[in-house]
């Protein structure tokens, strides 16, 4: 059920004078407020955060709508470029939403006066600095909020709510009881994770999105829950988002959009922001995991992680370009090597390859040659030309990574030194691994695929 | 810097010396031979082992491996690797990858130490 149609269902029998004490919705955004949230979320408006999936201008959104409002404006000291390229004229939630500037060194009176004609006669209610506030869907805001007298409503450290405009106590009754209305304390990222946890667990308080089949469960679209995947409520997984064989996820777990768990991890009690790719066999317990980037609120420890095999970020295009501009550059210094080892190929295969029991000490050494020469990669060049396959890499590749190193004496050290070159290794940065890697040919002690 | 600050064996239980090695910096794969090289050499001191990782401020998986790959080496010679002073976000790569699960993790060195202590039950 959307917020509209809660709306409607929530409008009272004194219908026709609520529609003539029309609500509309002032949000007050001071730029220089809630700098925690832009140093723990980077590159993103503090209002334009997710909470359980959802940014917390949606959620004040949906409070405007469940208070009867349909006109928001929304005022704020620094740049709102990223705020309009998000909510646009507000249609999609069915608000007409407009935009206005204001002085940093504004009062609120300065700001209620510059508004003054988006006021006109009407009621209004003002969200002063706020980020999060507290209600219940299921109960009824319009009457209430119509019916109370102007002045402030809530007020906290965290911000504040208050009714001005047109007081229409002469044409609505007092409402008796009053629906739940509160500012949680938010702002440090302990209070974030404690207050999302407690959305989820309340989540029929609020308008959360996703398919909801049952309580607690919020699914979003093209989700793929692989089979031996295991959900555990109360969870909300975002869209585009793969669950791999496994995996727990849950309970208590919000998992955000375009979101890949690998096979046998858990993600429990934790938050998964959007973009996350999350490795295999690990567990996420208590934590917030954001791109690369690893926090716990309990101690405050927060870890970049430069293992893309572990916690990465999902980015689209750097990763395309980077790859066609590898695979010119690995195919230009096959072809060098191609040239390079042409002739010493055509000679010395012919005495390479014969039964060493038969052979003489002289067949042997040039077979040693051949080898420490690298032509028995050669037939392989020809797949780095078809593309099928990387000149040097991790595993399958002509040359591999671990080939450069003369340390590593077994595969899993060979694929700790490849993790480390797939994650540091620049398009360029494989040629000097090349000579490298032909050079250590002699020591080497690991083989190619 | 060297992921290695230095190693000494401590003496305070004459019948089993525990070598204490003292981690600091990064520990990544472009440095994780050194432990390698050092742990060897530090193995065939004492099979009792402390690494100290009090001011270490940075691990990657590599560096993980490396010193998952000394517990490895340790138990093969019928000795243990314990670790102490872990920071918390040299703890959190541990927890992710549930790498705790395979160490006796102490506070301090002291600690870990006195945990290899044969006349004192753990």
């Amino acid at each position: 059920m959307t917020a509209q149609q809660l709306l409607h269902r929530s409008i009272p029998s004194n219908q026709n004078k609520l529609e003539k004490a029309r609500m509309k919705t002032l949000i007050i955004i001071r730029e220089n407020a809630h700098s925690w949230l832009r140093d723990t979320f980077p590159g993103q408006h503090p209002l334009l955060v997710r909470i359980c999936n959802k940014s917390f201008l949606e959620f004040l959104f949906d409070f405007s709508i469940i208070a009867g409002a349909r006109e928001v404006r929304i005022v704020s000291d620094g740049d709102m470029a990223e705020i309009r390229d998000f909510c646009h004229d507000g249609g999609r939630w069915g608000l007409n939403i407009s935009y206005a500037t204001i002085q940093k060194s504004d009062t609120i009176t300065q700001i209620h006066n510059k508004n003054r004609r988006f006021y006109a006669d009407e009621r209004i209610i003002v969200l002063d600095n706020l980020l999060f506030i507290e209600f219940n869907k299921n109960e009824s805001y319009t009457e209430y909020l119509a019916s109370s007298h102007v002045g402030m409503l809530l007020s906290s450290g965290q911000g504040s709510v208050y009714l001005d405009g047109a007081d229409q106590q002469s044409i609505l009754e007092q409402c008796g009881s009053s629906p739940h209305i509160s500012i949680p304390e938010l702002g440090s990222l302990p209070e974030y994770f404690r207050l999302s946890a407690e959305i989820l667990r309340q989540g029929s308080r609020y308008i959360l999105p996703g398919y909801s089949n049952e309580d607690g469960c919020y699914i979003g679209r093209n989700v793929v829950i692989h089979k031996g995947a295991e959900i555990k409520k109360p969870v909300i997984i975002g869209n585009n988002v793969q669950i791999m064989p496994g995996c727990v996820i849950g309970p208590e777990a919000v998992i955000g959009s375009t979101v890949i768990i690998d096979r046998e991890s858990l993600v429990t009690g934790s938050i998964v922001m959007h973009n996350t790719f999350v490795g295999e066999q690990l567990e996420v317990k208590d934590k917030i995991a954001s791109g690369n980037r690893l926090m716990d609120p309990a101690t405050g420890a927060s870890l970049q992680l430069v293992d893309a095999h572990l916690l990465s970020e999902i980015t689209a295009e750097g990763a395309v370009y980077e790859g066609i501009f590898r695979r010119l550059v690995h195919v230009l210094a096959a072809l060098l090597l191609f040239m390079a080892q042409l002739l010493p190929y055509l000679f010395l295969r012919p005495f390479v390859g014969k039964p060493v029991d038969g052979g003489t000490g002289h067949e042997h050494k040039i077979a040693q040659l051949f080898n420490r020469l690298s032509l028995d990669r050669f037939p392989q060049l020809f797949r780095v030309f078809s593309g099928s396959l990387r000149l040097i890499g991790s595993q399958p590749a002509v040359f591999r990574y671990a080939e450069t190193e003369e340390w590593p004496e077994n595969e899993m050290d060979a694929r700790i030194v490849e993790q480390f070159c797939t994650l540091h290794s620049h398009p360029f940065g494989d040629i000097p691994l090349l000579l490298k890697a032909l050079l250590n040919r002699k020591e080497s002690k690991i083989t190619a695929s | 810097m060297a992921p290695v600050r230095n190693y000494h064996i401590d003496t305070s239980f004459s019948s089993l010396p525990v070598a204490v090695l003292f981690l600091n910096g990064r520990l990544d794969a472009s440095n994780c031979s050194e432990v390698h090289r050092v742990f060897s050499e530090v193995l065939r001191q004492s099979t009792s082992i402390v690494i100290d990782c009090t001011e270490l401020e940075f691990l990657d998986s590599s560096g993980l491996g490396a010193i998952v790959s000394c517990l490895r080496k340790a138990i093969e010679a019928g000795g243990d690797l314990r670790l102490s002073g872990l920071s918390n976000n040299v703890a959190l790569l541990f927890e992710l990858t549930k790498a705790q699960r395979l160490f006796s993790i102490y506070n301090d060195s002291t600690a870990a130490v006195a945990s290899f202590n044969p006349l004192k039950p753990e």
